[in-house]
This record gives structure tokens, C-alpha cells and sequence, in this order.
């Protein structure tokens, strides 16, 4: 919860895509859970209904433009993300997605959720990176909540609060 | 007896592991999200070593037949590896953001791109003396030099262009597509990588003329063998190789997570392929294009620049 507060109050600062700073920032956790791949991999291939496990999210929209889809998180403390679907692969498991634009203290974010296969069949770890910069990319001082930190603390708080959730859907759904 | 030959047995692999990196092609790559170098024997691929160094290693590039420099872009250094004993044996405070480098080894010289400066130094790689500062447009990145044109070639990233520069002076300054990043030179050409435009802006050294050349998504970086063009792309965990006269697509090889920058293995025919994603390199047969091996390395590796040192 603390975490989650961390990266609500993060909010107020905005998104910008074209200024980042020269290192690109990386979270990467991961969760096992008591289920099949097929049926980890089924949730979280659905890009449109993410909102199940996403514990800060209040509302989704999804919208497609051609052969694009994009989803609209509108967040519980208020602010929106809009997130841009970049593909699904099924052998691999792996779906991946970007933030266009959005109420997150990060740049140039994209992100990648893989599902592979546990200890035995009926155990599952689902894996999540994002990669992204900070907001601002000029020499120091860096505004406050600008930094490579804030930009870290808001992604984290992200990946910390949806995992578990996840696991809980999926383990309650048995 | 058994003592004896376990002796000698300890003796002679002691003896092969002293000489093994002298005479073994090796890389260097960098793992900026936990500050080492992982030196990998490419002859054997393994790891054989792993450095620890200062804030956020980015940069790789070697000075002479003995020594590699590598780039901190936190600790705003640089630092020398010796590459017989595989020690770091000197440090060099800059007081800027290094990222790129490259050196010219017959005059003992290393460029060095200032991030947030928009400069570039030159530094005598003996004294460690600065010579002189070029100013450049914003954000200078990649840098490579052509020895047969005389050139250095730096990507200005939030300019959209590439600097050429003779004798430390700009010569030229050329557009090239959205975001150039990484820079590579071959015969009379040079090459800019652009990350947002999802292409390659080929320059040609002579006339100065420039065309573009289709890759995956955000592409990184880019080698030239023959008559390929390899093109790590970020976004799509793959690397695109392209028939360089006919700039067609041969195939797009999947790679691990995020894989950015590429070397050439000339001993071994191989392709090195730093995924900063997954923290592996993988390798690829040159003349096959079949993936060879992943080999584990430190966190998010990137070795950016000239990362591979052959054989003796």
C-alpha cells in the first residue's frame, strides 16, 4: 500500500516521450504461481481486461486505430496511461506493450510480462521488465520527482502492486 | 603418485589459464545495472572473469594491443583494463558523462562523447592528458572513425543528425532518421543506427550524399559483414540482416530480450549480441546464421562500442 501511495503522489508529475537521460532504468521481478502456464498465459494475454489484476486501475477503455490497439487505464487516485498493445506471441508467451502517454514520472517506457513453465506442470512464473527513462535528460540539478529514482519508485510500485494481485486472481480462480 | 600427478595437472592448467587470455579472442561487456564487465573467452564461450567497476559501465573500446578503456556513465570515469592479466590498472576522473568512444591507435589518441555537454574530447591514451574539445550539436552518442577518409563520425541523438569531423574541426553536419544513436563505418561509408525512425541512414564518405535503410523496431546498433548488414532491434528481440546491395530483408533472427549492441568475431565466425533484457550475450554463426549459444553475463549488458579484441 505504502508503495502504491509512492507512485500515486508520483502522478503529478507528466510523462514527456522525447527527453530521457542517457542510462535506460530496468524493473524486473517475478512471481510463481500455482496454476498451468496455459492458464497463467490465458490472463495475461488479455490486454483488455488487465484491469482484473491491476489493483491501482478503476476503469479500462480499450481502443483500436487500424491494426493498433490501445488501452486507457484511468487510475483510482485519479490521472490516465494510455498504453499501446506492441504484440502477443503465443509460443513464447510473451506480450509486450508500451505507455504513450500518461500521469507516470517516466519516459520511453516499454514493457514485456513472459510466462514460463514451473517446477511441474501446474506451477507458473510470470516474469515482467520495463524498460524506461527518466523524465528529465538535461545536466543536474534534475527537478524534483524528475529523477532516475522517482522514475524507478513509480515503476516498482507498478510491478509490486500487480503481481501479487495477480497470483491471488489466478490461485482463487482453482 | 596420485599427489604427483594432481600436482603437475594443478601446474599445467595454472600455466593454460595465465595464457589463456592472452591467446584467446575475447569480450568485454559491460553491465551497467550492476557495475562489472563480464570477459567472455570467445574461443570457448565462457565467462571467464568479471570485473567490478565503477557507476554504470556503458562504453567499450581498446587502446592498443594490451589494453581496453571502458566508459562510467554514473562515476562520470574512465577506467583501463589491462587485457593480460585482465586487472583494471588505471582510473580517469572526467567531470562529464562519457558515452561514446573511439579510439585511433597508431597516435595513441581516444574521442570521447560528453552527453550532456554536446562536446567531444580527445585524450592522449598514454598521459591521460586532454588535447582538446570539439563542440558538436546536442547529445553526442555513437562515434566511430573512418582511418582511410580521415573522419570522425558522431550521432547527435536529439538533433537528428551526424557530425563529420577531419583534422578536429567539423567538416559536415548530415540529417539522418529520427534518433540517431549507435554509428558504424566501413570502406567509404558510414552509418547511423536511429532508434525512433526504425531505419539506418547510410552517408556516403565521398560526396556526403545519404539514404535510409529499413530495420526492426528501435533499432541499437549495427555491423557489416560482407555483404550483411546486421541490426540489433530493441523492440523486437531480433536481429535483422540485410542484403547490403539490394537493402532487402534476408532474415530476421530472434535474439534474447532487448538486444542492443553487436561485435564481429572474426576468429571464431561468430556475431556477439549484448540483450540487455534478458542479461546474456548471445552468439551466432556467421556463415550459417544458426544461434550458437546464450551466455549469461551481469545485469542489463550493453558494451557499447568496440567490444571484442581478437586473437594474438
Amino acid at each position: 500500500m505504502k508503495k502504491l501511495v509512492v507512485f500515486l503522489t508520483a502522478l503529478f508529475f507528466v510523462f514527456t516521450a522525447f527527453a530521457h537521460g542517457p542510462t535506460p532504468q530496468k524493473v524486473q521481478k517475478s512471481v510463481k504461481i500455482a496454476a498451468s502456464p496455459a492458464t497463467v498465459w490465458a490472463v495475461v494475454k488479455d490486454f483488455d481486461n488487465a484491469n482484473k489484476w491491476l489493483p491501482f486501475v478503476s476503469d479500462i477503455k480499450i481502443e483500436t486505430k487500424g491494426e493498433e490497439k490501445f488501452r486507457t487505464l484511468t487510475l483510482k487516485k485519479g490521472g490516465k496511461v494510455l498504453e499501446k498493445l506492441k504484440g502477443i506471441d503465443d509460443d513464447l508467451m510473451k506480450i509486450k506493450f508500451e505507455i504513450v502517454e500518461g500521469d507516470v514520472p517516466v519516459a520511453d517506457c516499454n514493457m514485456y510480462i513472459t510466462v514460463t513453465k514451473g517446477a511441474n506442470d501446474n506451477e507458473s512464473e510470470v516474469q515482467w521488465t520495463a524498460r524506461f527513462y527518466r523524465v528529465y535528460k538535461l545536466n543536474p540539478p534534475i527537478p524534483e520527482g524528475q529523477d532516475d529514482e522517482s522514475a524507478l519508485n513509480a515503476m516498482n510500485s507498478v510491478v509490486d502492486a500487480a503481481l501479487p494481485e495477480l497470483k491471488k486472481l489466478i490461485e482463487s480462480q482453482k | 603418485m596420485i599427489n604427483i600427478s594432481l600436482k603437475i595437472f594443478l601446474i599445467l592448467s595454472f600455466i593454460l589459464n595465465l595464457s589463456g587470455c592472452k591467446n584467446s579472442t575475447l569480450a568485454l561487456i559491460t553491465n551497467q545495472g550492476d557495475d562489472t564487465v563480464s570477459v567472455v573467452n570467445l574461443d570457448d564461450l565462457e565467462v571467464i572473469k568479471t570485473l567490478q567497476t565503477d557507476e554504470g559501465p556503458l562504453g567499450v573500446e581498446f587502446i592498443d594491443t594490451n589494453h581496453a578503456v571502458i566508459s562510467n556513465t554514473k562515476s562520470q570515469t574512465l577506467q583501463v583494463i589491462n587485457l593480460n592479466n585482465l586487472e583494471i590498472t588505471n582510473r580517469i576522473e572526467l567531470g562529464f558523462t562519457p558515452l561514446g568512444m573511439v579510439s585511433i591507435k597508431k597516435e595513441k589518441r581516444l574521442y570521447v562523447s560528453s552527453w550532456y555537454e554536446n562536446k567531444i574530447y580527445l585524450f592522449d591514451t598514454q598521459s591521460w592528458k586532454q588535447l582538446l574539445q570539439i563542440e558538436v550539436a546536442k547529445t553526442p552518442s555513437g562515434l566511430a572513425y573512418n582511418t582511410k577518409q580521415g573522419l570522425l563520425i558522431c550521432a547527435n541523438r536529439d538533433e537528428n543528425i551526424a557530425t563529420i569531423i577531419k583534422d578536429n574541426k567539423i567538416l559536415k553536419t548530415i540529417k539522418t532518421g529520427e534518433h540517431p544513436f549507435g554509428v558504424y563505418t566501413r570502406d567509404d561509408q558510414a552509418f547511423t543506427v536511429n532508434v525512433y525512425s526504425n531505419n539506418i541512414t547510410q552517408i556516403d564518405l565521398n560526396n556526403f550524399s545519404s539514404k535510409e535503410i529499413k530495420s526492426g523496431s528501435h533499432p541499437y546498433n549495427m555491423v557489416i559483414h560482407k555483404n550483411k548488414i546486421f541490426i540489433t532491434n530493441t523492440q523486437d528481440d531480433t536481429l535483422s540482416v540485410i542484403n547490403k546491395t539490394t537493402q532487402e530483408l534476408i532474415v530476421n533472427l530472434k535474439t534474447q530480450e532487448v538486444p542492443e549492441n553487436i561485435g564481429i568475431d572474426e576468429t571464431n565466425n561468430q556475431l556477439v549480441i549484448t540483450n540487455w533484457g534478458s542479461n546474456t550475450i548471445s552468439i551466432f554463426d556467421l556463415n550459417t546464421l544458426k544461434l550458437i549459444k546464450h551466455i549469461k553475463t551481469g545485469k542489463e549488458s550493453r558494451a557499447f562500442g568496440n567490444f571484442i579484441w581478437p586473437k594474438r
